[in-house]
């Protein structure tokens, strides 16, 4: 179980749970990734979400819902296929949420040193280093530098 | 309360409003600025940190940043959604920089195109004025672009990067026009401003101060000058004298008191949106309809610039994720009428570099490029600095149905009626949209992409408001006349986008700029006969 799932928390620890695991339906941890739902993030996520408890409440029933007719009591309990048909229907069905959710974990995770580090990114913020862009050769341009002028005059 | 009477009151200190008060401070007037935002200090911008992507409070859209300052807007029956800043440098807090002119045909497209009105001035009159806006702005770009008209003055122009590069092979392949973007960026130090550092995001603000937003431009040399500028001050209304001319402003300071203040002369800058609203929320038994509206125009003739946004994924990484974002290449190629193309007018393709990853992936995800799941790393990195997009910014002509009103239900924090937009996209930028994604599309594959995505043409932001204060000489056609003064009250002036007959092909920022400081200079040389008729 994630360390940050605690019963303190405006949500539920299976509330809680359920996030994450659609946090990691979104993005998986494979190939050396961490996922959506990885303890970091899911930190930032939560608080992101507290301003939306009702929408999440309707969201986590419907998944409940669509993980009970699966015959699942619990998300873990669902196999690949299942999981994934459960969440392309929730993607239909809570179409708000999902907007939101992802709004809250994609800021989150492609921001974390890991993430920019394997996407060759620096992992800092743009400013004060900056970035170094090549001295343009502006030979490219000949071809239109030998263009006559095309603008319309004006009386 | 009330407070001394000032010579000049300026409501609004963004982009013109800055410049209108630099130029006046020659007259050694007292000039009073109310914004009513406040000033952004560079330490605030979100490049200063990692969640440089994700600062609400730094959107281009009033009603998803909702700072104190901010007023809402009402763009429910438009497609194209408006952005803007309020606060010390208005607009240019957040534009991307780019800082092309008008061209001279733009002044006259009813002569020449019968579509539109021609302007009352020309590029002629605004030349000058120009120059001087550029030499107060700082401008990169190469001379020698044979899509307009010749200028000096300018910084060496912003590097392409591998990005730009590869786009501009796309364009010479196909025998098009393009050239490095005019940009209102320091490419080397410049006025005590530091160059350009590369940072990338130049539309949430510059930490560096390398772009020329004009609260480190225009404002610090206008307050030196003299000029007093308040903040967090939100003018209510314009009010009226008995004799029909204006008296003053009603206005909230940040505590909510109200406050009058008197003026001579009062200046409305507070962009195409902005105006309209203080000018439609300035009642009185003269003007019941808002101020200087005797002509019903006060808000009429909104034009937003259409834009066509196509993106194309390349096999090769681009290094788009650094640089100034708006400010690469355009191509003129079609800006000029040609008639054999269905629709007058034309656009500009401004080339777009690459966004960071937290924009790249929510990108993804909207366009279904990047999956939820298996597959998802995978997606994103194939797409992920691997794309350029072009944004067409079409020529929108204007037409009296796209308006800014009054709400009758919103407010902002001081009880304010807000601002409503009805805009419809007209036919003729309909099918200039059309054209341009077509073309776009065949640069962008010109230039080797892999894929390149549908064009976007609705829910695209604009912050390129115009239109809705017209100038002319007809007053049954115009709001103010051909050197900004309303031809109802003779003391009230526009200077801003507001004025704006016809809204061309490019960024207006430049434009509106040259313009402000054009009536800020008929304000001068007219002081001795300035309320005559």
């Amino acid at each position: 179980m994630p360390e940050i799932i605690t019963t303190d928390h405006v949500f539920s620890a299976d509330q809680q749970q359920k996030l994450v695991w659609l946090s990691n339906q979104m993005i998986p941890p494979e190939g050396g990734m961490p996922g959506g739902g990885d303890d970091e993030i899911m930190h930032s996520v939560l608080s992101t979400l507290i301003s939306h408890q009702d929408l999440v409440q309707t969201a986590l029933q419907v998944l409940d819902e669509l993980a009970a007719l699966r015959g699942a009591e619990k998300l873990s309990a669902l196999n690949q296929e299942s999981s994934e048909e459960v969440i392309a229907e929730f993607r239909e069905q809570a179409a708000a949420f999902v907007q939101v959710l992802q709004s809250s974990v994609l800021p989150v995770y492609y921001r974390q040193d890991r993430v920019l580090e394997s996407l060759g990114l620096p992992a800092r913020a743009p400013f004060p280093s900056g970035n170094v862009v090549d001295k343009t050769d502006w030979s490219l341009l000949d071809p239109v530098r030998n263009r006559e002028p095309f603008f319309r005059e004006v009386d | 309360m009330v407070e001394d009477i000032v010579d000049v009151l300026i409501i609004g200190a963004g982009a013109s409003g800055a410049a209108m008060a630099w130029s006046l401070t020659d007259t050694r007037m007292k000039i009073l600025c109310l914004e009513q935002g406040d000033w952004v200090k560079p330490g605030d911008y979100p490049t200063n940190g990692r969640d440089w992507e994700s600062r609400p409070d730094f959107s281009g859209s009033p009603n998803v940043r909702r700072n104190p300052a901010d007023y809402p807007i009402n763009d429910a029956d438009s497609p194209i959604k408006p952005v803007n800043f309020n606060g010390v440098g208005g607009g240019t807090i957040l534009y991307m920089a780019h800082f092309p002119r008008l061209h001279p045909s733009d002044f006259r497209t009813r002569s020449l195109d019968g579509v539109g009105e021609d302007w009352p001035v020309t590029y002629k009159d605004l030349e000058p004025y120009f120059a001087e806006n550029d030499r107060m702005m700082g401008v990169a770009g190469l001379a020698g672009d044979p899509s307009v008209p010749a200028k000096d003055g300018l910084m060496p122009p912003v590097p392409l990067g591998r990005l730009g590069e590869t786009v501009a092979s796309g364009f010479n392949h196909l025998g098009w026009h393009w050239w490095p973007s005019e940009s209102a960026i320091a490419t080397e130090p410049y006025h005590g401003r530091g160059q350009c550092l590369n940072l990338g995001p130049c539309a949430t603000g510059c930490a560096q101060g390398a772009k020329a937003s004009t609260d480190i431009t225009y404002w610090p040399e206008a307050i030196r000058r003299g000029v007093e500028l308040r903040t967090r001050c939100r003018v209510r209304e314009i009010t009226m004298r008995p004799d029909g001319m204006a008296d003053g402003v009603i206005y909230y300071d940040e505590q909510g008191v109200e406050w009058r203040q008197k003026a001579h002369i009062v200046i409305v800058a507070c962009n195409g949106i902005g105006t309209p609203r203080v000018m439609l929320n300035s009642t009185s038994s003269q003007f019941p309809e808002g101020i200087a509206n005797s002509s019903g125009l006060v808000g009429k003739n909104l034009m937003l610039h259409a834009m066509a946004v196509t993106q194309g994924v390349f096999e090769e990484q681009l290094e788009g994720w650094q640089g100034p974002i708006g400010c690469s290449l355009w191509s003129k190629e079609f800006y000029e009428t040609d008639p054999g193309r269905g629709f007058a007018r034309g656009y500009t393709m401004e080339i777009l570099r690459g966004s960071g990853p937290v924009s790249a992936a929510q990108m993804g995800m909207m366009m279904g490029a990047v999956p939820w799941g298996k597959g998802h790393h995978q997606a994103f990195g194939q797409m992920f600095d691997r794309s350029a997009a072009i944004c067409a910014v079409c020529e929108d002509l204007p037409e009296e149905h796209n308006s800014v009103t009054l709400d009758t239900a919103l407010t902002d924090s001081n009880g304010i009626p807000a601002a409503k937009i009805n805009y419809l996209m007209g036919e003729n930028s309909q099918k200039m949209l059309v054209h341009a994604g077509q073309r776009s599309t065949e640069v962008l594959k010109a230039a080797g992409a892999v894929f390149v995505s549908p064009t976007i043409t609705s829910g695209v932001s604009s912050g390129h408001v115009m239109g809705t204060t017209r100038m002319g000489t007809d007053p049954t056609r115009s709001v103010v006349n051909e050197w900004g003064r309303s031809h109802d009250v003779r003391n009230l002036f526009v200077a801003d986008s507001s004025m704006f007959v016809t809204s061309g092909g490019v960024n207006p920022t430049s434009t509106l700029q040259a313009l402000a400081l054009y009536v800020a200079d008929n304000i001068k040389q007219r002081l001795a006969t300035l309320f005559d008729d």
